[in-house]
């Protein structure tokens, strides 16, 4: 099924790369892909290669309680043929907002797709699926969210929940939870679902993840929650910009005051950056440099962990987990106490006592002794 | 007070009890220590180091350290200010005093694994001791936390865990489980500037005296380490005085020479003391039994 | 000299006469005293509770405080009387001031007793200090 081409893009150029690029920006693309998910750059070639002789990776992008937000950053560029681009990357299948069908004839699509690519096609789930009262509250052609995700991850060669509504329920579960939303990997117990949250998750590493998995058929190494090592390793406090000005103590206080303006640490205004494991300090939103919260003047929110997204008030601040050292140092110590004149004058006095004390006693002894030199008569005492 | 003496008997005994004393003494004056051959230590260079304090950090997660954010830590950073229940290596800032003075030098303090140290030789138990390397270890096993160490230590080195129920002494083994594994200490590895390097203590002596001979306006025109307090393995190259960076002392005598001497050589295996008070027992009882028979005696 | 046959509960001739004080044994002194005996226990039961650090003021810049000062040196300098007085009395005196031993003696085991349990108290790891004749 084609996919609708969307307004303002160029159609397909014959020769060259495809979606109307030249091959040195389509092979810049992909370097940028393999780069992200920490691949080799010969990898670039092979993705290149790869999508140019058409053997695409088959997509099941599958949207539940979502706001499409992740879609959309996956499109968001300043290119104007990017985004065709990366349709061309990667065989999109099912995608509800892109498709050109939709009814039946848009979930037989799927359901030819999902037949024809069995065990290879990757599933991306976006949105969170609800799960109580039988999960009526989000349906797609009839069927529940949740019958839908666990029938299509049945069939998957690769599962990744893109967003953090997908990875751990994200905004709708927020309390009080109205619908039961989770995340994928909590509906689909015992399956190895990649996690990528993010508000929205950051387009280029959903990217490298599916191009490795379409290129070498293996995952990148993840964490205990799934997460992409590669992009979700670090917290944001280890790679910030900013973090020169934590070091240094120096802090915005309030919007717009003078620290705020010159551009420090926005840990007082309550950033989640030193418990937030992401990457969007290295690699920033729709190709604008700069387009992540702390880089235009706004603290971390946290969009990424389950324990502070839409839960911990966002200017609250948080405990620093591993603190390293300031930008400060301590000074040499290197007076030392000796011994007091006072010390030695108590010390002098007390052994004067004591010695005088000694000399009396002995001399009492002595006097007392003098009468008893005398031996009594027939007692036998000597001397 | 009349004391029932006759002369003789009192010079005896007297000359008795300070022989015992005198000759080990004199036998057995304690040789001085030398560093032993697969010694190893740290060559630290102030005019290299920029005070990035990646080696305190390492330093820290290659001994599963907690951070001191408590006093100007503010709970924020990890900020000691001198070594530590919980900071094995720290960084310090001299800055000179006055106007006209504008010396600074950063310096790295950690134990400097003595050649001859005086921990070891004040610590009763033998917790503190000079093992593989030369490196000083504490033995958990035997130390009985009477902190006679910290008191005897001429670096202030040793640090008790004085917040703990089953405290620790907490210092610097120049990650000797590292060591044991073939790689080098935390701090050396991470440097970024090679400011600290890790030897052989022959190698690193060599080393310094080549930095001292090439650029010999740089430096203080001594390796401190290599004679100070009997010779340290940790050595140190600097561009300002070593008393400013906190090093108090600079005579060539290690701490334990006096007491080790005097110690083994009166108290070795208790035989001196023994021996004294036998003599003073054995004296004594002839000199009662003498005096019994005097007055057994018409 | 001849041998006199000894009268049950009549003093040896030629010893010192041991007698007992008599008098009530909780006097004010002795119950002030045994106050400070109580607040004491309770307070080494704190030092083990919280930790040296807590229960003192030392730390690592005064390593050794007024404990080793009090328990230590006064204790072994008053147990260094028993020494002196014995030396001085069995073997420069020849007995005659015995009476003056046993308050001596007495005194200095006191004094090892007191500078050896308080050591245990002061000292940060006493569950090792049973290996202390082994490693000394």
């Amino acid at each position: 099924m084609p996919l609708m081409t969307l307004a303002g893009s160029s159609p397909h150029l014959p020769g060259g790369a495809p979606g109307g690029v030249n091959r040195r920006d389509f092979i810049r693309i992909c370097t940028l892909a393999a780069a992200a998910v920490g691949l080799p750059g010969a990898s670039a070639l092979r993705f290149a290669e790869a999508a140019a002789a058409g053997r695409k990776p088959s997509v099941i992008w599958l949207s539940f309680q979502e706001c499409t937000g992740c879609t959309e950053s996956l499109l968001r560029t300043s290119h104007p043929a990017l985004d065709e681009l990366i349709l061309d990357l990667v065989s999109l299948d099912y995608h509800e907002a892109l498709l050109a069908p939709s009814g039946y004839l848009a979930e037989k699509a799927r359901e030819q797709a999902m037949r024809e690519n069995d065990g290879k096609y990757i599933l991306v789930v976006e949105g969170a699926i609800p799960t109580k009262d039988g999960g009526i509250y989000c349906k797609i052609g009839g069927r529940t969210a949740l019958d839908l995700v666990q029938e299509a991850a049945e069939h998957a060669g690769a599962i990744i929940a893109i967003g953090s509504c997908a990875s751990f329920g994200g905004i709708p579960a927020a309390e009080p939870n109205p619908t039961g939303a989770k995340g994928a990997p909590q509906v689909l117990e015992g399956k190895t679902v990649v996690t990528l949250p993010g508000c929205p998750a950051n387009p280029y590493i959903f990217l490298g993840t599916a191009l490795q998995y379409a290129t070498y058929g293996t995952l990148p190494a993840l964490d205990e929650l799934g997460r992409p090592q590669f992009a979700y390793g670090r917290t944001i406090h280890e790679h910030c910009p900013r973090r020169a000005h934590f070091d240094a103590g120096r802090f915005a206080v309030q919007f717009g005051d003078e620290g705020h303006r010159q551009g420090w640490c926005l840990y007082q205004l309550g950033c989640k950056g030193p418990q937030t494991h992401a990457s969007c300090s290295v690699l920033h939103f729709g190709d604008v440099v700069n387009a992540w919260p702390i880089g235009i003047g706004h603290p971390c929110v946290g969009c990424t962990e389950q324990a502070i997204a839409f839960r911990v008030p966002i200017h609250t601040t948080v405990e620093i987990q591993h603190a390293t050292p300031p930008d400060t140092y301590p000074g040499i110590v290197a007076e030392h106490g000796g011994i007091s004149p006072v010390a030695t004058g108590v010390a002098g006095l007390v052994g004067g006592a004591l010695l005088g004390a000694g000399f009396m006693a002995s001399r009492k002894l002595g006097q007392a002794e003098a009468p008893d030199k005398a031996p009594e008569p027939g007692s036998g005492e000597e001397r | 007070m009349n004391i029932d003496i006759d002369r003789r008997s009192l010079l005896k005994g007297l000359a008795a009890a300070s022989t015992l004393t005198v000759l080990p003494t004199a036998a057995e004056a304690r040789e001085r220590r030398t560093a032993p051959p697969d010694a190893v230590g740290l060559l630290y260079d102030t005019t290299r180091c920029i005070g990035c304090k990646a080696c305190v950090v390492a330093c820290k997660e290659a001994n599963g350290m907690p951070a001191d954010t408590d006093g100007y830590g503010g709970g924020l950073y990890d900020a000691p200010e001198g070594l530590n229940e919980y900071t094995r290596n720290v960084i310090q800032l001299y800055q000179g005093q006055g106007e006209d003075n504008r010396e600074s030098s950063f310096v790295k303090r950690q134990c400097m694994h003595c050649v001859d140290p005086a921990c070891a030789g004040a610590c009763m138990m033998g917790a503190l001791q000079k093992r593989e390397f030369g490196v000083v270890t504490w033995d958990p096993d035997r130390c009985i936390g009477c902190r006679y160490c910290q008191m005897a230590c001429p670096f202030s080195v040793p640090k008790f865990e004085w917040s703990k129920k089953a405290p620790k002494i907490v210092k610097c083994e120049l990650c000797m489980h590292r060591l044991k594994q073939g790689k080098q200490p935390a701090c050396s590895e991470v440097c970024p500037r090679q400011a600290v390097i890790f030897g052989r203590r022959t190698d690193l002596l060599e080393e310094a005296h080549r930095r001292l001979a090439e650029h010999p306006d740089r430096y203080v025109p001594k390796v401190y380490g290599e004679r100070e307090l009997g010779g340290t393995q940790c050595l140190y190259l600097s561009h300002v005085p070593f008393e400013s960076l906190g090093f108090r002392f600079q005579q060539d005598e290690p701490v334990p020479q006096l007491q080790q001497t005097v110690q083994h050589g009166i108290y070795q295996g208790l035989v001196a003391p023994l021996a004294l008070a036998l003599g003073v027992v054995v004296f004594r009882n002839r000199r009662q039994a003498e005096a019994e028979a005097e007055e057994e005696a018409p | 000299m001849t041998v006199q046959p000894l009268k049950a509960g009549a003093p040896i001739p030629g010893r010192s006469h041991a007698a007992p004080v008599g008098g009530r044994l909780l006097t004010l002194p002795y119950k002030i005293l045994l106050a400070l005996a109580a607040l004491g226990t309770v307070l080494i039961v704190w030092r083990f509770a919280a930790g040296l650090g807590a229960a003192t003021a030392m730390s690592d810049g005064y390593p050794w405080g007024l404990w080793i000062t009090f328990d230590v040196v006064i204790g072994t300098a008053l147990a260094c009387g028993g020494y002196a007085i014995a030396i001085l009395v069995y073997v420069f005196n020849r007995g005659r001031y015995h009476p003056l031993v046993r308050p001596a003696v007495l005194t200095s085991a006191l004094g090892y007793t007191i500078a050896g349990l308080s050591v245990a108290v002061d000292v940060g790891r006493p569950w090792h200090m049973w290996k202390v004749p082994l490693f000394f």
